[in-house]
């Protein structure tokens, strides 16, 4: 931690510019134009930036919009995250939605909620449960595990608002990795060492190397065991 | 400059790892997002690899996995700069460049006690050179003058440096990466040194 380096907060609603900062802590409404570098971040409330960010450690209770990439070693949202760019960490955990138009990279993934991801999701440890519909264009890891995890009650109602045929699950093109369980998830092809099917997936193709195990509710087109 | 390409399957196949390593290593940097092609084919987008490179590449990676963190790896093999500072005798010493090219550069630029990273890379191309016999020592100057001013404009990025003769002049120039070039036929080529692969051996002898 250098010294020199002056703290941001900003409590109700403000403006900033970007720059070095120990720790920027926002409660209300705040816009930072420019990149940021920090070493400490917290939003609480809504916060949007112009550009790059990279922090050691960022936690959002509310919404954030990043136009740029975001760069950390740990984050924490409970809300909503939007990020232009990429967004590469070590270790992340959201409760909520997030939306990445890059590629997403992080080595250890935890998620509750919905995500979109434009590009590909590359996490050593991946493990999803998903609250509402979720896309990515292309996942690959060591270890994957996709779950549903929508309360009763919760899916009941959206069925009635919003009729049969919308997808409550998570599509994606390829989904590649050594361990992989799914459910609710449509895909075209799955690879991996092991793989195991819970309910509702529909895969047009799954190549496996170890063990295939696929629940009575999914829909494999062909599988094949490679040598 | 057309190169042979392998699928994500094959290359796992052959080299035996699985897709979480070839993911980790991507995370990692190890794996260049460049050497990522994607084609399409009649399962859908298929993901393609330069055959020689990321064959090269995953050996190194996996002979030397054992001794080195993944981190310092990753940094041994970008092509960004090392911030390194070496003092020449131990170049010699170390049997990175011979003597006849630091003779040759002291005579150039005046004696340096210590050269950084950038100095010892245009040191190396250029015992390269003398060492094959490619070129004599006027040409080294050329050399030595032209990476001196355009090589910085490069750094960090993928690229070549070809050495050109026609009718006995001769000439040289920086390609970077994945660009088509082509000459007329009276144009040789003398040789053609891939900077990256260059400054990735030089920084695995050096640490």
């Amino acid at each position: 931690m250098e010294k020199d380096m002056i703290n941001l907060e900003i409590k109700g609603s403000g403006s900033s510019t970007g720059g070095k900062y120990n720790t920027v802590l926002i409660k209300g409404n705040g816009k930072i134009d420019g990149n940021l570098d920090c070493i400490h971040m917290e939003i609480q409330g809504r916060c949007e930036v112009n550009g790059n960010v990279k922090a050691e450690s960022v936690k959002v209770n509310g919404h954030t919009s990043i136009k740029g990439s975001l760069d950390a070693d740990k984050i924490e949202i409970h809300g909503e995250s939007d990020v232009d760019g990429d967004l590469s960490v070590d270790k992340s955990i959201i409760h909520g939605m997030i939306s990445v138009h890059g590629n997403f990279n992080a080595e250890c993934f935890n998620m509750e909620g919905a995500f979109t991801i434009r590009g590909l999701l590359n996490a050593g440890e991946l493990e999803l449960k998903l609250h509402g519909p979720s896309e990515a264009r292309e996942i690959g890891g060591e270890e994957i595990m996709i779950r549903r995890n929508g309360k009763v009650k919760f899916t009941r109602l959206r069925k009635m608002i919003i009729p049969l045929g919308f997808n409550t699950g998570l599509t994606t093109d390829v989904i590649e990795g050594d361990e992989i369980y799914l459910e609710y998830t449509k895909a075209k092809i799955v690879r991996g060492n092991n793989i195991e099917l819970g309910p509702g997936c529909n895969i047009k193709l799954i190549e496996y190397k170890n063990d295939f195990k696929q629940h009575e509710d999914s829909e494999v087109g062909t599988y094949k065991k490679l040598k | 400059m057309e190169q042979e390409l392998i699928s994500k399957k094959e290359l796992l196949e052959l080299t035996k790892i699985s897709y979480g390593q070839l993911y980790r290593w991507k995370r990692k940097n190890l794996i260049p997002e460049e050497w990522f092609i994607k084609k399409s084919t009649y399962t859908g987008q298929e993901t393609f690899f330069p055959k020689e490179r990321i064959l090269d590449r995953i050996e190194k990676i996996k002979d030397m996995k054992g001794e080195v963190s993944l981190d310092d790896l990753a940094n041994m093999l970008s092509p960004n700069l090392s911030e390194l500072m070496m003092k020449s005798k131990d170049l010699i010493k170390l049997d990175i460049i011979s003597k006849n090219t630091l003779d040759f550069y002291i005579k150039e630029r005046g004696k340096d006690k210590e050269l950084n990273f950038e100095k010892i890379l245009y040191l190396s191309i250029l015992d390269n050179l003398f060492d094959s016999g490619k070129i004599n020592f006027d040409e080294g100057k050329l050399i030595l003058n032209f990476l001196e001013e355009f090589y910085p404009k490069y750094k960090g990025k993928n690229c070549e440096l070809l050495f050109l003769r026609k009718l006995g002049i001769s000439s040289c120039c920086l390609v970077s990466k994945s660009n088509m070039i082509n000459f007329e036929n009276s144009m040789k080529i003398v040789e053609n040194l891939n900077l990256t692969d260059l400054i990735e051996e030089l920084k695995i002898k050096l640490v």
